[in-house]
């Protein structure tokens, strides 16, 4: 099967997103399960993973996509505009989503239950629906590559 | 894979054509390979700017390189 370079950049574009997500999610969870955005070890998790993307984008650049990209044709555009709505929707879902676990969780809250969602954890689905999203578009933008 | 409405002849005007490479044709046309290679395989339709620029590599009518296909 082949694969073209702008395919390969997408590719590597999503394995680093989805590896500096999987990173972040998994070691601020350690650290303070989302109720803590300020400290060394925040601070610390957070150039660790500004370290590992960089690293990753070079180490997989080199090994696997060496050739320049193309300047982009009207099909690539069609294909980015496709990916780009459908990360859109995405974000607004799940955005959507997190208005709703909000509202829901005010209404347990009138009922004296004392489950909440403090700001850090609130930001944390923020920054989930954010790479969710951008997920989403790599993996459109190939599907797009694939099937177009 | 769905094919789309929009036909054409690409693949045997580049034969005609000294056989001419895909690359070739893309580059002429201002396109990825890969635009030329959707478009013979039937899974994409061009844009009119670009249907007009293939069809003037060939120096070709527009209807000649590219029917549209009833359903």
């Amino acid at each position: 099967m082949h694969t073209s370079t702008r395919e390969k950049h997408i590719l590597i574009e999503l394995l680093v997103s989805v590896l500096v997500s999987a990173y972040y999610f998994y070691g601020s969870y350690q650290l303070s399960g989302w109720t803590q955005i300020i400290g060394s070890e925040m601070a610390a998790l957070i150039s660790k993973v500004i370290v590992i993307a960089i690293v990753a984008s070079i180490v997989l650049y080199a090994i696997f996509s060496r050739a320049t990209l193309e300047d982009r044709d009207e099909r690539d555009l069609a294909i980015n505009g496709k990916a780009h709505a459908f990360a859109y929707y995405s974000l607004v879902g799940l955005c959507s989503c997190l208005v709703g676990l909000v509202m829901f969780n005010e209404g347990l809250g009138l009922m004296g239950n004392n489950i909440q969602i403090s700001g850090p954890l609130a930001m944390h689905f923020i920054l989930m629906a954010l790479m969710v999203s951008g997920i989403v578009k790599s993996a459109v933008q190939l599907l797009c590559y694939r099937l177009s | 894979m769905a094919k789309v409405k929009i036909s054409n002849i690409i693949r045997e005007l580049r034969f005609a054509n000294g056989q001419m490479t895909q690359a070739a044709l893309a580059t002429k046309a201002g396109v990825t390979r890969q635009t030329i290679l959707a478009l013979e395989a039937r899974r994409y339709s061009p844009s009119l700017e670009l249907a007009f620029k293939i069809a003037r590599v060939f120096d070709e009518p527009l209807e000649t390189v590219f029917q549209f296909l009833e359903d």
